[in-house]
């Protein structure tokens, strides 16, 4: 929590090892001609490791599209982007593919887990497809931690909605990759289940210095993280420490679309909600 | 409006149209193909009988007292030529002509043509009119010259001054190739191979008569004048004639040959249209599955047309369209591929050395509309189910977030399987203390519902059976071959019916393989038995070779004896069949021939049967039978002796060479069994082949070579019989693309996510792959289990008939399970490679 400060400093600064992922003028274009959308526009930033950021933003400002470009999903148009010291912009397929499969993790709003397979077995998934044996007690930690126990060896369709994001986020955390990324990890639970996985979220940052990167529009949720990055109409436009869901909310207000981003923000994107 | 839906949605998905439509295509492509084949050919005939007439308005033959090619011809002496040069007045020309039997064979002893080619000897006369022109070289004129016809000579290679071996019914002889001739019918070039000699060489050659003595002719040909019918012609001929000869009208020999040529096609139809109508069983399955699992993804859609207030007939009258939209498209690519597949069928015929007369495809109007009405029928009846189910959908699910079909439980199918289970229990148990054809129609009873049992047990089997199948795979490649064994497992009904299709052409093929095989190892064992000689001598055409050949092996040193063997025709009770005209204490030896009843010593008019014959007739000792001889004398014979079935003379009945002799004029030989010295065998083996080098239309055979005689046969029914069912699995492995194809979409979330979390393209290919090679192995082992079990059971059934020995080829059956493995991976091909191009982003967002 200590390193949540200067996002944008770490890279000025030249001190890219302080940095689970950057982005350096990252700019993402959908679209040709008059139906042309700068879904991200030269943004630059960096994720501190060990930390819990969130990116936020109204709908269509980007914040889905900067997170599938910093996780190696999407490709940009313009910049580059590091996870650690590897950097991603130009990377072959095989390469992202084995990249996203050893140093990252993924945590989606819904459909996370393969329906034939366990609880377990979604959870060892990642590793088991990178054929590594995972480390045994490291796992029993995640799943305890996840209270999955007695769940284990039930199939996706016999857990419940909350359960489920459970086994999503134990997968994440059990390969301990370099960032996780969430991409609305709470949107579709109830409020109880949502705060149950936020705060796994929150407790593995603190406890084991997991770093995770949350895109979210939901200010209760944002305020679960260390520092939040607000995302209006492709850019970064502000930043905030220690958040709390009425600070964000706060900030949110202000994001009324100003004058000037109206062109480009209006038509609709493809990415993100 | 319901209209414009259907040919939208048909629109929107292009691709499975196609694919679906395929399964629709190869069906109907083998039915087109099989009636195009046979209008073709038939066509080809027509034009050929059209020729065949145009040589005379009126035929005088003698009666055919046989049809078989090797019976001895009959022949018309010179006197009924000017016979009716006198006394038909409306003639315009009377020729007498002289053919029959002659094959030519090269240096090595190979019958130009095929040995079951026809091979026809003709008159070489050069008059006005005629028929045969000569092309290269010159007509023949000597003893030693013979001239050939122009394919006939391209498919033997032969060329003007080349030294052939013609043989004929009556001699074999080293003659010189003259000349090339072109026929004047070249409908009958390439369908039988000619020769034509000088009118003596022809007399002597042909009717084994000497030239010196009367003139005889096998045909007389009459022409009419202009005005004069052919059946009045006919009519003036017949009332000259004594009753022993045929007189036919040109039209009427055309007729009555075209009788017997469809007659023979209608049967060639009757078993390819069986095969046929699995492959379009086969692609029902696949249909059936495609449109459930179509429905399956649009049941939203539905669901919404449902609410918007479209009543269930109107979404059903919607998918049935789509069907028949399907089944149209599907239909005209088969009448288009069925003329491929018409010359398959061709080249398969060919195989089997019938040459047909060539001609171009004939498509009739009865083919274009059958290829239509199976397509479009077989289409809509197999969408029909899937569609009633799809729109039980009720118009609430459209605002529900997971919609899925209603399902009715296996518990009903597992039920109608297991009682079918015991029905196959009762019939095949049955059958093994039954006899004869009851066991057989035991076994077809059993195998029927062995099938059904199969089909309705298959969902059920398919979860602990590609368990155990997909072990292996699982063990060795981990988490990808796991989440491939749980997608095949996943939809039993899907994995089951994709299974079945390709079950049913395998089980198909196992069965006649483990058949064939029986039929091959029993072969085997009696040969072992009754394989008593060192050799036998075989004839290299149909005709057989002359008594000279035999003459000079019992004269080498070293040989025991040797004992010829004619095999003639007779007719008994009306039928024609072959006979074995030996004296039967000589076969003891050589056949190992055991009496079982009566005695050995054939007089006059007496008859030796085979076991199984006499069962099946019904006869003992004793007993009379009508017979007709070669020459059209009716006599009653006696049965003298029953003697055990044998794997040498496989021929049913013996006759005394006196008795045989007296009313047949052909002396060929066709077979003669060596018997050589036991302590001499080597030297007396050299000599016998040395003595034999003069004769290469005769060929040596020991037990061995007996055994691949008979393994060839049976191997070349098995052979065509495994290209018939080849279409069958070709559209079942289609069905596999198509499911997996469809898996495929519908897992488009679930493969994005495995992406996501790191799962590489080639893994993701391996699953798909995997995927494919458990279902097709689990219809493998369906198809190979009831194939062998129905085919052991069929050998037991005739094990009393000359199959008394089991025997399931593991390697061949196990490359057939090799060959499931390759069309699983096959098949994987096209959607693993769909599965790997999408967008991992776009996939994961797909709602």
């Amino acid at each position: 929590m200590s390193r949540a400060l200067g996002l944008v400093d770490d890279v000025e600064d030249g001190i890219p090892g302080d940095a689970a992922a950057r982005a350096e003028g990252v700019s993402k274009i959908y679209g040709t001609g008059g139906g042309m959308v700068k879904a991200l526009d030269n943004v630059t930033l960096s994720i501190p490791r060990g930390g819990f950021t969130g990116i936020m933003g109204p709908s269509g400002s980007g914040k889905s599209t900067l997170m599938h470009c910093l996780a190696g999903l999407d490709q940009v148009d313009q910049g580059k982007i590091y996870v650690g010291d590897v950097e991603l912009t130009g990377l072959r397929e095989k390469d992202l593919t084995r990249l996203r499969r050893d140093r990252i993790g993924f945590i989606f709003q819904s459909f996370n887990l393969i329906p034939t397979l366990t609880a377990l077995e979604n959870i060892t998934l990642p590793m088991d497809i990178a054929g590594r044996k995972p480390d045994k007690e490291w796992l029993d930690t995640v799943i305890d931690t996840v209270r999955l126990r007695d769940r284990l060896h039930h199939r996706p369709s016999e857990l419940s909605g909350g359960q489920q994001q459970r086994v999503a986020c134990a997968r994440a955390l059990a390969s301990r990759p370099d960032v996780i990324f969430a991409d609305e990890p709470t949107g579709n639970l109830d409020s109880s289940s949502g705060t149950e996985v936020l705060s796994f979220l929150k407790e593995s940052v603190r406890i084991t210095g997991q770093t995770i990167v949350m895109v979210t529009h939901d200010p209760t949720a944002a305020g679960y993280t260390d520092n939040v990055i607000f995302l209006t109409d492709g850019q970064l436009v502000d930043r905030m420490k220690d958040p709390t869901p009425a600070k964000v909310l706060e900030r949110m207000k202000n994001f009324e679309p100003p004058a000037p981003a109206a062109q480009a923000g209006t038509p609709q994107q493809g990415a993100g909600r | 409006m319901m209209t414009k839906l259907a040919l939208r949605s048909l629109a929107a998905h292009k691709l499975r149209l196609v694919f679906t439509a395929m399964a629709v295509t190869l069906g109907v492509a083998f039915v087109a193909g099989t009636m195009i084949f046979r209008a073709t050919a038939t066509q080809g005939f027509d034009t050929l009988l059209k020729q065949m007439t145009s040589l005379a308005d009126v035929t005088v033959e003698p009666k055919r007292q046989f049809t078989t090619e090797n019976a001895p011809p009959r022949l018309i002496p010179h006197a009924v030529l000017t016979d009716l040069q006198q006394k038909v007045p409306d003639a315009s020309g009377i020729r007498g002509a002289v053919d029959g039997y002659a094959a030519v064979l090269t240096s090595s002893g190979q019958v130009v043509g095929g040995e079951s080619t026809g091979h026809v000897g003709i008159t070489f006369a050069e008059r006005p009119g005629s028929q045969l022109k000569i092309t290269t070289g010159k007509a023949p004129t000597g003893p030693e010259e013979v001239a050939v016809e122009g394919r006939t000579a391209a498919d033997g290679a032969l060329s003007v001054g080349d030294t052939v071996e013609v043989q004929t019914l009556f001699e074999t002889r080293k003659m010189k190739v003259s000349g090339l001739f072109d026929l004047e019918q070249k409908g009958f070039s390439g369908v039988f191979t000619f020769v034509a000699f000088a009118p003596d060489v022809a007399q002597k050659l042909l009717t084994g008569t000497d030239p010196g003595g009367p003139k005889e002719y096998s045909a007389i040909y009459v022409r009419s004048k202009p005005e004069v019918t052919q059946a009045q012609l006919a009519a003036q001929v017949r009332a000259v004639l004594p009753p022993e000869y045929d007189v036919k009208a040109g039209d009427d020999l055309a007729a009555e040959t075209k009788k017997e040529i469809d007659e023979l096609f209608d049967l060639l139809n009757r078993i390819l249209l069986v095969f046929a109508v699995i492959s379009i069983l086969v692609g029902t399955f696949i249909i059936f599955n495609t449109f459930t699992m179509l429905l399956a993804q649009r049941t939203r859609e539905l669901a919404l047309l449902r609410a918007v207030g479209a009543s269930r007939g109107q979404l059903t009258r919607v998918v049935l369209g789509e069907a028949a939209a399907i089944g149209v498209l599907g239909s005209t690519l088969g009448l288009l591929g069925g003329i491929g597949v018409s010359y398959g069928l061709r080249a398969l015929v060919a195989r089997f050395g019938a040459q047909l007369p060539a001609s171009a495809p004939v498509i009739s109007p009865r083919t274009i509309i059958t290829a239509y009405a199976v397509g479009i029928v077989v289409t809509v009846l197999a969408a029909y189910f899937p569609a009633r189910r799809a729109t039980k959908i009720p118009p609430v699910a459209a605002l529900r977030d997971d919609v899925s079909l209603p399902r009715k439980s296996l518990r009903v199918r597992l039920i109608i399987g297991l009682v079918m289970a015991a029905g196959t229990g009762l019939a095949l148990a049955g059958s093994l203390s039954a006899e004869g054809e009851e066991a057989g129609a035991l076994v077809a009873v059993g195998g029927v519902l062995a099938f059904i049992t199969a089909f309705m047990l298959s969902p059920a089997l398919s979860r602990p059976v590609i368990r155990v199948l997909g072990a292996p795979i699982t063990w060795i490649t981990g988490i990808t071959g796991r989440l491939s064994q749980e997608n095949a497992r996943r939809d039993p009904r899907r994995t089951a019916a994709t299974a079945s299709a390709l079950m049913i052409g395998l089980s198909l093929v196992s069965m006649a393989t483990v058949v064939a095989s029986s039929m091959n190892a029993s072969a085997d064992r009696r040969l072992d038995r009754e394989f008593g000689a060192e050799f036998s001598m075989e004839p290299r055409s149909l005709a057989g070779f002359s008594t000279d050949a035999v003459a000079k092996v019992e004269a080498v040193s070293g040989v025991r004896s040797v004992t010829p063997v004619q095999v003639g025709t007779i007719r008994i009770t009306g039928k024609e069949e072959p006979v074995v005209v030996a004296d039967p204490a000589g076969l003891a030896v050589p056949a190992r021939l055991k009496l079982e009843e009566g005695n050995a010593t054939l007089g006059t008019d007496e008859l030796l049967v085979g076991r199984t014959r006499a069962t099946e007739r019904g006869w003992q000792l004793g007993s009379t039978v009508a017979v007709q001889y070669p020459d059209g004398k009716d006599a009653t014979v006696k049965v003298v002796g029953i003697f055990k079935d044998n794997a040498v003379v496989t021929q049913s009945y013996i006759m005394s060479p006196a008795s045989y002799r007296a009313h047949a004029s052909g002396n060929l030989i066709q077979r003669a069994f060596i018997d050589l010295e036991d302590e001499n065998l080597t030297t007396a083996t050299a000599a016998v082949k040395s003595a034999l080098a003069g004769f290469p239309s005769v060929q040596l055979k020991d037990r061995q070579d007996a055994k691949k005689d008979a393994r060839e046969d049976v191997d070349r029914v098995l052979n065509i019989i495994m290209a018939l069912l080849a279409l069958s699995i070709v559209i079942a492995a289609m069905g596999i693309v198509n499911t997996l194809g469809l898996s495929v979409l519908e897992r488009t979330r679930e493969i994005g996510l495995l992406r996501a979390v790191g799962m590489g393209r080639g893994q993701v290919r391996s699953m798909i792959r995997f995927e494919a090679v458990c279902i097709a192995l689990f219809g493998a082992t369906l198809g190979l289990g009831l194939g062998v079990g129905i085919g052991a059971a069929l050998q037991r059934a005739m094990s009393e008939n000359g199959i008394e020995v089991l025997d399931i080829p593991l390697d061949r059956l196990g490359i057939y399970l090799l060959s499931a493995v390759a069309i699983g991976v096959v098949a994987a091909i096209w959607p693993a490679w769909r599965a790997t191009r999408m967008n991992i982003l776009e996939s994961i967002r797909q709602a």
